[in-house]
């Protein structure tokens, strides 16, 4: 009999430096929820009684205990932290992605850090805590969470180490500025 | 030399430097340009093409002659290079010293040398042009050299945004960021100087009843406590464009640890142009020995350096600067020794000193004399810098009053250009625009003005002063005033050809002293007026930006992200060298110790058509598409019909681009009736996943489906060879599933891991792909690993797979290139009668020719010879030429089951040649050699291997 054990995306432990500081976070599952043509509302619906929060909208975050349900691009929200319900399937597409993304996480000195890798506009009045935004973080696609400590920046699994990497250099330049 | 009482430079700050070798002492706060005035030392360079005996003409980012390297990066500005202890800078352009430059005997030749000369001059014979003249043009001529080495420089890219981007920290930019500030709008301030206040720290005025300098400090000072503005010193902004994106340039202070430049992207809706304006020369003879420079740099060097260029001063000028010049060094104790202004009918007609003024010969009321000075302070009025407000490509527009260009209104979008910038000379009035352009660009209230000096300023134009001897318009590229002459009388009447066949306005400074003296002068020469005669297009960057800067980051290993395999760990372990395939890196070879990847190859080869292998294939592409109508989608997107599969099952499609080419290969499996799974290839998975959303979004929006990317969500494995059942049997929960025949797929447990088989083939045996979530994709590799081995198997890599799919025939992005269709690669009959994207296209008459080239094998047909993939194929007996070619060999490997060398490749009427023996030619690699063409399967033709 086999047994498989899971290892992480990437082995370094939390950095600080710059006034910020950097740590893999396990999410928890997530699961890509993509609602069929005029389903959006009965799968909302369906959000709120299994998981007590509705489909998130463009940008919008939800949260409800240990689950969020986050924005993460056309047509699409991911239910993060709880496993989803089955019957959300009636409505949306269901994709686990629980092992396709990683969640970084980014506190303190953040916005000076990610100013190096991302073009999105993070001064609060544009990006708000609560809120979500795709873009790309040094060529690497990523979905960002803002929320009242920092950012949650989620990039896919294969570019951890990358995205680790490039982020650690970014607070290396912002810590070099003193 | 150093006045004494003067300048804003720490006096109790000694700082040592060298220039060519020859140690000085400064102070903190000096550049280095102004270290060196200050230590008597008035030659900075050599000039561009003549090895003229130059000085610094200015005092800012626009200084032509003062070009020095330091630490290896040529072509640094003395005026921007802040004195910090040790610095080493070097002149340029000089041999064997700058004192003493033998190159100087060029100037010897400027006859020979004049606008244009080497087009006509180094004509013929042959390649005389780029053997001979050019290797000793380029030699003889240029400025600072580039390093050899890779520039390891720490730079960064940087974003950032705001509602308002104040260029220049003067006194315009200051009140326009205090302005927006004060209204609580985020603001930019960006400064390219080491100090704010622009000309308040050039001249000795007051502002609110203190120095001009002292009040700027305390304004940037309040500026940078708010928390809404972010004050940018050393940072240039380089250039306007679209979109209220504009870049800009940091220059880390000296002795920062940090990146050493900053490239930035800063977005903002609304941005103040506070630029300032930059003073023009006039030119005369011999108006380029060193310690003639302009009056409002040797007033600024007086004031914040406490510098001049020497004991003896003349100045010369066209508009209120002389009066203005003459009463500040005056006032300093500097002898002033004569004052010409032009407005008055006294010129400078000349100018003597070797390597350094000693006098200057001026005319005045028909006379001549000669005047003693070591400097010489010369004004032709300002320019506003107006460079920004053009980059999007509006035209400056025209103003007599001030004889210069003024900004064109809403040249950038968004943009309110401001004090100098705009054409206001006085400080009050400066201060009062920078309040303006903040209300007019955000609508915030307006703040109280400070008070200052309001002076007119009055200029009459004077461009040049004619004379016999040569007159230097634009220093950097040694253009003189017969230059632009000589343009206009061969008829390069248009600014931008002028330009182009005088080199003036180019290089570093992009003629920003010279431009509007050459345009008058070439006014001038063709009869027209200036406005008429127009200028040279403005582009960015406004100052040189290094391109290491603009690309930081994208060095080395940086250049790309990295994907690493959920297995890559273990793969590294095995001491598998990488190659990389869209990104990803995959294993290359598995070598055993001492074994190259010719042998590892070979033997991971024969290890799976014999035992058992087991090969990483996480980096596959992987689309989950869903939906009540995800059957109908995919026989629209794929060639083949894939509606008609059962779940449970798996297929082999392909996908046409809309030209009727083969765009990507893959399986697409049914995992349930609403639920499929296709796969692509590696390196296609984000070209096929932009296709199916443009299809989707643009071309099928009424389908109801939907599809995510799981690629990285899942680890596979192929399992392949002879004894793969039993592999797989150690590591599945309950053994394998019976039956799974041939192109089954279903779910399955490992260790209570839930997993998908799929019973699919890339090598010809008896395969099967095991996939688990990522996070788990170590530990089962491992676990697979162990199986192999005690079944006599192994892992294989790349290279091996690459040989087993050319053994059976299939295909890979080397013969999926692009400009294949269906029809070429043999598999014409898979484009179904039914509607799908490329099928019309790959119907015309020319994709469907049986002379196309198309798929057909080759193998040597001596078993020792060699062949190699991109080789061109010819007909026995042709002449290996262009016209004659008739394929070409897309992949090739050493073929263990068939002993020699076999590819594939393509060949006109390919599959009408099996038999044939055509000529393999490979000029670039040497290799000739007879080939064979076969069909494109050189293994198990039947396919009973993989079906079994």
């Amino acid at each position: 009999m086999v047994e498989l054990t899971a290892t992480l995306p990437l082995d370094d432990g939390p950095l600080e430096a710059g006034g910020a500081r950097l740590r893999l976070v396990e999410s928890g599952p997530i699961t890509a929820l993509a609602p069929y043509k005029g389903a959006e509302a009965r799968l909302s619906a369906a959000l709120q009684v299994a998981h007590g929060m509705g489909f998130a909208g463009p940008g919008q975050v939800g949260q409800a205990g240990p689950g969020r349900c986050i924005w993460a691009g056309l047509r699409m929200a991911w239910l993060v932290g709880v496993r989803a319900d089955e019957g959300l399937a009636a409505h949306a597409a269901l994709s686990d992605l629980s092992d396709g993304w990683v969640c970084l996480r980014l506190e303190g000195a953040a916005e000076e850090v990610l100013a190096r890798l991302t073009p999105l506009d993070l001064r609060r009045g544009a990006f708000p805590e609560g809120r979500s935004a795709r873009s790309e973080l040094a060529q690497m696609p990523a979905l960002f969470v803002r929320d009242a400590a920092g950012f949650e920046m989620f990039v896919m699994r294969s570019m951890a180490r990358s995205a680790w990497g490039e982020i650690a250099l970014a607070m290396q330049g912002v810590a070099a500025r003193g | 030399m150093r006045v004494a009482g003067y300048g804003r430079v720490d006096r109790g700050a000694a700082l040592s430097f060298r220039f060519d070798g020859r140690p000085l002492r400064g102070f903190a706060g000096d550049t280095l340009a102004s270290a060196l005035l200050a230590n008597g030392v008035r030659l900075v360079g050599r000039s561009f093409k003549c090895h003229r005996p130059r000085g610094l003409l200015a005092a800012g980012s626009e200084e032509p002659n003062g070009l020095v390297s330091v630490a290896g990066v040529p072509n640094l500005r003395a005026t921007m290079v802040e004195l910090a202890e040790g610095l080493e800078a070097q002149a340029q352009n000089a041999w064997p010293a700058l004192g003493l430059d033998l190159m100087a005997v060029n100037d010897l030749f400027a006859p020979f040398l004049g606008a244009g000369f080497y087009y006509k001059a180094f004509m013929g014979p042959g390649r005389t042009w780029e053997r001979v003249y050019e290797p000793l043009i380029r030699r003889a001529a240029g400025l600072g050299r580039l390093g050899r080495a890779p520039d390891e420089t720490w730079r960064e890219t940087a974003y950032a945004h705001c509602d308002l981007l104040v260029i220049g920290a003067g006194p315009a930019g200051l009140m326009a960021a205090l302005t927006a500030g004060r209204a609580g709008r985020d603001v930019i301030l960006a400064e390219e100087d080491a100090a704010a206040g622009g000309r308040l720290l050039a001249e000795d005025e007051e502002v609110d009843g203190r120095p001009g300098a002292d009040w700027a400090l305390a304004v940037a000072r309040d500026l940078a406590a708010m928390p809404n503005v972010r004050v940018m010193m050393r940072t240039a902004v380089t250039g306007a464009y679209d979109g209220g994106t504009y870049a800009a340039l940091e220059r880390a202070a000296p002795g920062h640890a940090g990146p050493r430049e900053t490239f930035w992207r800063i977005v903002a809706p609304r941005a103040v142009l506070a630029a300032g304006a930059l003073e023009r020369p006039i030119a005369f003879a011999d108006n380029d020995r060193p310690g003639i420079m302009l009056a409002g740099a040797a007033r600024a060097y007086l004031h914040r350096w406490g510098a001049v260029a020497g004991p003896r001063v003349a100045v010369f000028a066209n508009n209120g600067g002389a009066a203005r010049t003459a009463r500040d060094m005056a006032r300093a104790g500097v002898e002033v020794t004569g004052v010409f202004d032009a407005r008055e009918g006294a010129h400078v007609v000349g100018s003597r000193g070797r390597q350094g003024l000693r006098a200057v010969t001026v005319e005045a009321g028909g006379r001549r004399h000669a005047v003693p000075a070591d400097c010489l302070a010369v004004s032709g009025g300002w320019s506003p810098n107006v460079h920004l407000a053009c980059h999007l490509g509006a035209r400056p527009v025209w103003d007599d009053r001030l004889a210069a260009f003024l900004p064109p209104q809403d040249g950038v979008p968004g943009m309110v250009p401001a004090g100098a910038a705009a054409g206001v000379f006085s400080t009050a009035g400066c201060l009062a625009s920078g309040v303006d352009a903040a209300v007019a660009a955000l609508g915030v209230d307006a703040l109280e003005l400070p008070r200052a000096e309001d002076g007119a300023y009055e200029i009459a134009p004077l461009w040049h002063v004619p004379g016999k001897r040569r007159a230097w318009l634009d220093f950097q590229n040694d253009v003189t005033v017969k230059d632009v002459q000589g343009a206009a009388a061969e008829n390069y009447r248009s600014v931008e050809h002028m330009k182009r066949y005088t080199t003036q306005g180019m290089a570093p400074d992009q003629g920003k002293s010279s431009n509007l003296l050459a345009l008058a002068v070439l006014a001038e020469a063709t009869g027209r007026s200036i406005p008429e005669t127009g200028t040279t297009t403005f582009r960015p960057p406004y100052v040189p930006v290094p391109v290491g800067a603009m690309g930081a980051g994208g060095r080395g290993r940086r250049f790309a992200p990295e994907r690493l395999s959920p297995a890559n760990d273990a793969i590294a372990g095995r001491g598998a060298p990488t190659v990389e395939a869209g990104l990803w890196h995959r294993p290359s070879y598995f070598p055993a110790p001492g074994e190259g990847w010719e042998a590892a190859c070979a033997r991971e080869a024969a290890m799976v058509r014999n035992a058992v292998g087991v090969a990483d294939v996480s980096t596959l592409g992987k689309i989950d598409v869903q939906g009540p109508v995800a059957g109908a989608f995919l026989d629209f997107v794929y060639a083949n019909g894939i509606s008609t599969l059962k779940a449970g099952r798996a297929r082999y499609g392909i996908m046409l681009r809309e030209d009727g080419h083969v765009m990507d290969d893959g399986t697409v499996a049914r995992l349930g009736d609403d639920h499929f799974l296709l796969t692509t290839t590696t390196a296609a998975a984000g070209p096929v996943m932009r296709h199916l959303e443009f299809v989707h979004q643009c071309l099928r929006p009424e389908m109801d489906l939907r599809m995510v990317s799981v690629s990285d969500q899942w680890a596979q494995f192929a399992v392949a060879g002879p004894r793969a059942r039993a592999v797989l049997g150690a590591v599945l929960e309950g053994g394998l599933p019976d039956p799974f025949p041939f192109m089954a797929c279903g779910a399955v447990s490992v260790g209570g891991v839930a997993g998908r088989l799929f019973r699919i083939s890339f090598s010809g045996e008896l395969g099967y792909e095991i996939a688990v979530p990522a996070r788990y994709g170590t530990a089962l590799y491992a676990a697979l690993l162990a199986a192999a081995e005690a079944e006599g198997g192994g892992p294989y890599g790349m290279e091996a797979m690459n040989v087993l799919r050319i053994e059976k025939g299939f295909l890979t992005h080397a013969e999926i290139d692009g400009r294949v269709t269906a029809h070429d690669l043999g598999l014409g009959r898979m484009v179904a009668e039914k509607d799908c994207i490329g099928r019309v296209a790959a119907g015309r008459p020319a994709l469907t020719d049986p002379a196309r080239p198309r798929l057909v094998g080759v193998r040597t047909v001596a078993a020792g010879d060699e062949m190699t993939a991109g080789a061109l194929l010819f007909a026995k007996g042709n002449r290996p030429t262009a016209p004659n070619i008739a394929g070409h060999v897309s992949s090739v490997g050493w073929s263990t089951v068939s002993g020699r060398m076999i590819g594939l490749g393509f060949l006109k009427h390919g599959p009408e040649r099996l038999g044939e023996v055509v000529r393999l030619v490979d000029r670039l690699r040497g290799v000739w050699t007879d080939v064979e063409i076969t069909a494109p399967c050189f293994y198990d033709t039947e396919g009973g291997r993989m079906r079994g």
